[in-house]
């Protein structure tokens, strides 16, 4: 089963991912690109945490934390920003702020040390990071900043989206998507606090869940059923 | 809103059901938000180890 959980998450967000940037090359929209680097991102990080259940590689461990753990909620939440931010330079300037942060990330986490004894293929990466990556590491410290800032701008922006389409009483497919594109984000939020507590096992549930709700979020949000009428905005 | 730009609206956005659900699904999610955030901020600032 530990085997199964990342695999099945690496292939619905390669799916999702590869429905995102067809979109964007189709439309343009900066949101859509840096949705869909936020995705490959999270893509990444499950699939890391699939083969670390086969064998251990100080490079994959280190992708796994970088992509998985510190920038794919930032960078997912920074193509919401582009979507919903009516200032084209405040949604750069983060962006900017984001590249430079995800550098400095990089640096620190192919810098660090590695206790490598302390891996075990038979237990999650998310239960013994803190034995393999050491507790005074400067890049363990980065993490929440990148957190915090993801899930404010992605779950946040997806409330409001919804909101905002549900007070106007239209579109309810993108009032629902957006919907379950915040549940699917929080989920991702909460359990990485969870790992923060000490309950890492929860991780590999909690990120496939993410990725059905927020795959299944975005479908529902750009289809074009009965549940949509022909009203003119913005969508994801 | 004109009547017949209202007209085009979706049966579903004019349910009870619809309108009930929807905004207590979104308060329910922003608290949780809230919670996490408020955890998350005790790992950055030390409080939580």
């Amino acid at each position: 089963m530990i085997r199964l959980l990342p695999i099945a998450s690496s292939v619905i967000i390669v799916s999702f991912a590869v429905m995102v940037f067809r979109r964007y090359l189709q439309r343009g929209g900066a949101h859509l690109l840096v949705w869909g680097i936020g995705l490959t991102m999270f893509g990444i990080g499950s699939f890391s945490e699939a083969y670390s259940t086969f064998a251990w590689s100080p490079t994959v461990f280190r992708l796994w934390y970088l992509t998985g753990a510190i920038l794919n909620a930032a960078w997912l939440g920074q193509g919401t920003v582009f979507l919903l931010s009516r200032r084209r330079g405040t949604a750069r300037a983060l962006l900017v702020l984001l590249v430079l942060g995800s550098i400095l990330a990089t640096w620190f986490i192919f810098t660090t040390p590695l206790n490598a004894t302390r891996f075990n293929s038979d237990e999650t990466l998310s239960a013994q990071y803190r034995e393999i990556l050491p507790r005074a590491a400067t890049v363990r410290r980065l993490t929440p900043i990148f957190n915090i800032y993801g899930l404010l701008t992605l779950v946040g922006g997806a409330l409001y989206s919804a909101w905002l389409l549900w007070r106007k009483e239209i579109v309810p497919n993108r009032v629902l998507g957006n919907l379950l594109i915040a549940v699917g984000a929080l989920a991702l939020g909460f359990a990485s606090v969870l790992v923060r507590l000490g309950l890492g096992d929860y991780l590999y549930v909690a990120e496939l869940i993410a990725a059905i709700f927020m795959f299944g979020g975005f479908l529902l949000a750009t289809s074009r059923t009965g549940l949509s009428t022909a009203a003119a905005v913005s969508s994801p | 809103m004109t009547p017949a730009r209202r007209a085009q609206r979706p049966a579903l956005t004019r349910s009870p059901g619809y309108r009930l659900v929807v905004p207590v699904l979104l308060v329910g999610v922003a608290l949780v938000t809230v919670v996490v955030l408020i955890l998350a901020g005790g790992v950055l600032f030390g409080l939580i180890p």
